[in-house]
């Protein structure tokens, strides 16, 4: 049987121990709304016995440890899907601009132009003598150059867009691996301590989910505590107390972008997040549409040149340029040929529309112009420009419905595995409010304990007294 | 079963999420009027909008081709009915003129109404519109006829224009002027100099050959009268087809105005009890039970 003040002193440490009962309550209910917050439980367990002459007495309650509710595995497969969220949704955020950009269902786009151009030849069949008509070519010509143009630069604009966003994606990786190997020291620093370091870890599990979104990354813990940080394909990021920058230069290969680390070029390591998706839109998807618009406008300008130098115009003189030819920068590459699209002739007479040997008033070489709409130019003399143009908006229509799509699918799955998560680690202030009774009370049966105790003591001092 | 406070929250938010999303769809279909506003809402069907919009331009181009055929053509038409008139009467003088009871002075009036009759059709066949000459070829900036005493030569070339009125298939838009006019100048130069000379035989020759003058005006006439058959047939071909394909244009790319009205008024009413959802869990919770 243990003495009276052992026994006030084991209600002390009931009192205290209820006491971080209500503090861990309380600390639960304020992060109610703290995102990755992971809700915490205190675990009491009894203290040691101490062996008394008829049995084994107890000593009352110990607050054993904090602990948080926290699903590894959970956490894990969330940061995962994290990464391909971002990156559907920075790639679809790009693509819309560009749908934007090519405007077919709101006006006229592109196609309405090519089409335009090339039935003003058929339109000067009709009179090939005739100013007006003349001038109309020109203008169509000049406005296809024009549209070529402005969806080249608007397109760069994009991709400029998604320069800046690649550079402060990359800051802000370095940011947060820079918190991570920071947040690893203080793990290991305060590890085995009560509380601090489910606060930390759940502070450094905030940072690898914010990294998630940027890049795709995978991490495991260390015997110390700390976790190691790389990309799926293992670019270093964090490894214990040191982080790993990235690195943003222009590519000196075509207008690609380099993602670098330690001056090594991992670009292709990148798979996922927002910055893969960025890198994937901006020099896979938008780098291919540039790409066809290219090819559209170089082959525009060698046919249309090669079919002009066959007419005479209204001089008598064979047809020269009617525009400005394009210069490939290097064999096979067409890169920059929609923006240099360009009218070479101003002058209306130079429009080679009749055959060599005839009038002003033949026709023949504007037919042959106009008739270059539906040549097959394209895919080995398979496909017309229409044609092209068509399949180009397809692809660019499906690379936005397959991002759109997939990023519905993963915010839904997203959703079920951040739900899963609430369920387990989430705050309940239900739950929180139960507990906060129980401490309560608890608290207040042993300070009742400490009052009878007392008056028990004051009785023995009172009889000893006399 | 456990619910975090997070979870119901995260639950009302992501059904607002898809409930906004889905409205914002449907009132862009509504307010612009289309079922597709971009690509991505339908690949395949775009593709096929951009096929239809480039055929409804050519269409359109075809149509003002049919149009220019049919002006230059009826006038042409109009040109040789004159000169079939012309020749009709050219013959009428010249069978007067052949005749044994005209004196010197009843022939050269005779002969002086057809220099008339000839100049009226010099004029027709030298016809032009806005500076282009219809019978000089690709000739067009100059007149495709001269004439020196009774001789009218032709100064265009045999250069005949077609143009295209729908996929493939052309029209003549002109006439060679040497092949109709030449014959009926030389015929009336002839008939002129028998007259002048009073050569029955040379007149009476002249107008024998007048058969197959009328006939070959007669024929480049009917020429004219099958093209522009034609263009009369392609144009009722080519507004059924802009019909049919301004039809399927506006089914793929238009909206239907009352389904999607109808899918804002039920996207609306599902809004509404998202919302009422969302103020529900916002007030329970067992703190309000505790004193």
């Amino acid at each position: 049987m243990s003495s009276l003040f052992a026994s006030l002193g084991i209600a002390r440490q009931a009192i205290m121990a209820q006491q971080m009962g209500l503090d861990v309550t309380q600390n639960n209910i304020s992060n109610v709304n703290t995102p990755g917050y992971t809700r915490q439980r205190a675990n009491f367990a009894p203290r040691d016995p101490v062996a008394h002459h008829f049995y084994q007495g107890g000593m009352g309650v110990l607050l054993q440890s904090v602990d948080s509710y926290r699903d590894r595995l959970l956490d894990y497969r969330l940061n995962q899907e994290l990464q391909r969220k971002e990156e559907y949704s920075s790639s679809l955020a790009t693509l819309r601009q560009v749908e934007a950009i090519l405007n077919e269902h709101s006006g006229a786009g592109l196609q309405g132009d090519i089409t335009a151009f090339f039935t003003s030849f058929s339109a000067l069949a009709n009179a090939p003598e005739d100013a007006h008509l003349r001038r109309q070519v020109l203008a169509r010509a000049s406005q296809l150059g024009s549209r070529f143009q402005a969806i080249y630069e608007q397109i760069q604009a994009v991709r400029s867009l998604q320069d800046r966003a690649i550079a402060d994606s990359v800051q802000e990786i370095n940011t947060l691996t820079a918190g991570v190997a920071r947040l690893n020291v203080e793990v290991a620093s305060v590890r085995g301590s009560i509380g601090n370091d489910a606060i930390l870890r759940d502070q450094r599990q905030q940072l690898l989910n914010r990294l998630a979104e940027l890049v795709d990354v995978t991490y495991f813990e260390t015997e110390s505590g700390g976790v190691n940080v790389m990309t799926r394909q293992g670019v270093l990021l964090a490894v214990g107390a040191d982080s790993h920058a990235l690195e943003v230069s222009a590519s000196s290969v075509g207008n690609r972008i380099e993602i670098r680390s330690g001056g090594v070029d991992v670009t292709s390591r990148i798979d996922s997040g927002k910055l893969g998706g960025l890198l994937k839109t901006r020099d896979d998807l938008v780098a291919g549409y540039l790409e066809t618009l290219d090819g559209l406008a170089a082959a525009i300008v060698s046919q249309v040149n090669a079919q002009h130098a066959q007419g005479i115009d209204l001089n008598g003189d064979v047809g020269g340029n009617f525009f400005v030819p394009f210069a490939q920068p290097e064999p096979g590459s067409n890169l920059g040929a929609a923006r240099a699209l360009q009218v070479a002739i101003s002058d209306v007479a130079k429009i080679a529309a009749g055959e060599p040997g005839l009038g002003p008033g033949s026709n023949a070489n504007a037919k042959l112009l106009a008739g270059l709409q539906n040549a097959p130019a394209f895919a080995g003399g398979k496909a017309t420009f229409e044609q092209v143009y068509a399949d180009f908006i397809f692809r660019i229509g499906l690379d936005a419905r397959t991002a759109h799509d997939s990023l519905t699918t993963q915010e839904t799955l997203l959703a079920q595995l951040q739900y899963q998560r609430d369920m387990y680690s989430g705050v309940s202030l239900d739950e929180e409010a139960v507990n906060l009774l129980r401490f309560q009370r608890a608290y207040e049966a042993n300070a009742r304990l400490i009052r009878i105790l007392d008056s028990l003591t004051e009785e023995v001092m009172r009889i000893l007294g006399g | 079963m456990r619910i975090g406070d997070a979870a119901s929250y995260r639950n009302v938010l992501a059904n607002l999420g898809m409930l906004n999303e889905r409205m914002e769809n449907a009132t862009m279909q509504v307010s612009s009027g289309k079922r597709l506003t971009r690509p991505s809402d339908s690949p395949s069907e775009s593709a096929e909008v951009t096929h239809l919009k480039g055929q409804l331009i050519r269409i359109d181009q075809y149509r003002t081709n049919v149009d220019s055929g049919r002006f230059y053509l009826r006038i042409a038409e109009t040109a040789l009915s004159s000169v079939h008139d012309g020749l009709t009467a050219v013959f009428m003088r010249g069978s007067q003129a052949g005749s044994n009871f005209n004196d010197p002075t009843a022939l050269a009036a005779l002969a002086s109404e057809i220099r008339a009759i000839r100049d009226q059709i010099f004029e027709l066949a030298n016809s032009h519109i806005q500076g282009r000459y219809l019978f000089a070829g690709s000739m067009v900036h100059q007149p495709a006829f001269a004439i020196s005493g009774d001789t009218v030569s032709y100064r265009g070339d045999n250069a005949v224009n077609t143009v295209e009125i729908s996929g493939g298939l052309q029209v003549e838009q002109n006439i060679s002027g040497s092949a109709v006019f030449d014959p009926v100048f030389e015929n009336i130069r002839l008939l002129l100099d028998g007259i002048d000379r009073d050569d029955k035989t040379a007149i009476q020759a002249a107008l024998d050959r007048f058969k197959q003058t009328f006939a070959a005006v007669g024929t480049v006439r009917s020429r004219l009268g099958v093209e522009l058959a034609k263009l009369e047939n392609v144009e009722i071909h080519l507004q059924a087809r802009e019909e049919s394909l301004v039809l399927r244009k506006a089914r793929i790319e238009d909206a239907n105005m009352a389904e999607a009205i109808s899918r804002i008024n039920q996207t609306q009413a599902a809004l509404n009890a998202a919302f009422q959802v969302g103020s529900l869990v916002r007030r329970r919770s067992l703190f309000d039970y505790l004193g």
